[in-house]
């Protein structure tokens, strides 16, 4: 085994690790959950036999294996934006409603 | 209250000018609305003191924030017709009759006051192509062509106002309320008015990177 090799399992490891330990809190959504599962999986699999990642490449019709491991990385960061996104929506729709419900009831006591 | 118009003046750190604003606007009604939208400044103060209703937002939410506060206070009260007018003194207060005569009259639900119907727009040339920008991705996004969909003049019947959703905190709220009057087939009445623009008022409002972040938040609104 390579040091990196070892040196990433530890720490994909560790991840996965926390990735329960935060479902069993329930931090996180349980389709996240899975997505990130899924995610490092694929990512310990690639690491232990970097030559699956040329033969999903191929049937994909992408060039190279690690060019595969960019593009789908690029689309799940581009998902947890937008998520983080639509959730801070709504974290602002809520402040909003107590902002204005304070404005409202303070021009009212103030009658 | 004279002749049933409520004034709603949504207000962030506008301190120098919210006075003049607020004194020409007790030439139409009695009714002002000010909104101060957690000013850091005197603004809420100065407004309250010049005899405006002052609702005060703790932190600051934006135009769309303040706006909704101004609608839901205004629905308060009784019948009226609701004009908005920008804090910053480019609008003057001695055209709000004309832009509340097509709603007294039931020609419309809604009236803007367009800058650039007007024959000679004085506006500067930056702030044209900004404007007819906006009104471009209006259309696109909400489906109705508007002349100055950026307005912050308008006037709203009390029935258009309980229809009007806003989903909104910031500047896109100008562009959603356009598209509310489209999806509730509300009438809409532009009339020509003049805006004054000062040093002061021009380092207010749009920019060019608020209008690429306004772009984005409507971008969004629309996908969720």
């Amino acid at each position: 085994m390579l040091l990196i090799q070892i040196f990433l399992v530890i720490i994909i490891g560790l991840i996965i690790v926390r990735l329960f330990s935060r479902l069993k809190k329930e931090e996180i959504s349980v389709l996240n959950f899975l997505i990130w599962l899924f995610f490092w999986s694929a990512a310990l699999i690639i690491i232990f036999f970097p030559d699956f990642s040329n033969v999903l490449a191929r049937i994909l019709g992408v060039g190279r294996g690690a060019d595969l491991v960019i593009y789908s990385s690029l689309i799940l960061i581009f998902y947890f934006i937008f998520s983080h996104e639509v959730r801070m929506r709504k974290t602002d729709q809520k402040i909003e409603k107590i902002v204005r419900y304070l404005s409202l009831e303070e021009k009212k006591s103030q009658k | 209250m004279k002749n049933n118009i409520v004034i709603v003046i949504p207000a962030y750190n506008e301190e120098k000018t919210i006075r003049e604003v607020i004194e020409d606007a007790k030439k139409v009604t009695d009714e002002i609305i000010v909104v101060d939208d957690g000013s850091r400044d005197r603004t809420g103060e100065i407004a309250k003191s010049h005899g405006a209703q002052v609702y005060r937002h703790l932190i600051n939410l934006g135009l769309g924030g303040a706006l909704k506060t101004g609608f839901a206070a205004s629905l308060k009260k009784d019948d009226f017709i609701v004009v908005t007018l920008d804090a910053d003194g480019q609008h003057e207060a001695s055209v709000v009759s004309k832009l509340v005569e097509p709603i007294k009259n039931g020609e419309a639900d809604v009236v803007i006051g367009s800058r650039l119907l007007n024959e000679n727009v004085k506006m500067p040339f930056i702030r044209l192509i900004f404007n007819h920008l906006a009104n471009l991705i209006t259309f696109l996004f909400y489906g109705l062509f508007v002349s100055d969909s950026q307005s912050g003049l308008r006037a709203f019947s009390r029935y258009a106002l309980e229809k009007i959703k806003l989903k909104g905190l910031k500047m896109e709220v100008s562009s959603e309320i356009i598209g509310e009057i489209k999806r509730n087939n509300l009438s809409l009445k532009e009339i020509p008015i003049r805006a004054i623009y000062t040093d002061y008022s021009l380092s207010k409002g749009q920019n060019f990177w608020l209008g690429i972040k306004t772009f984005f938040r409507i971008l969004i609104d629309k996908m969720t």
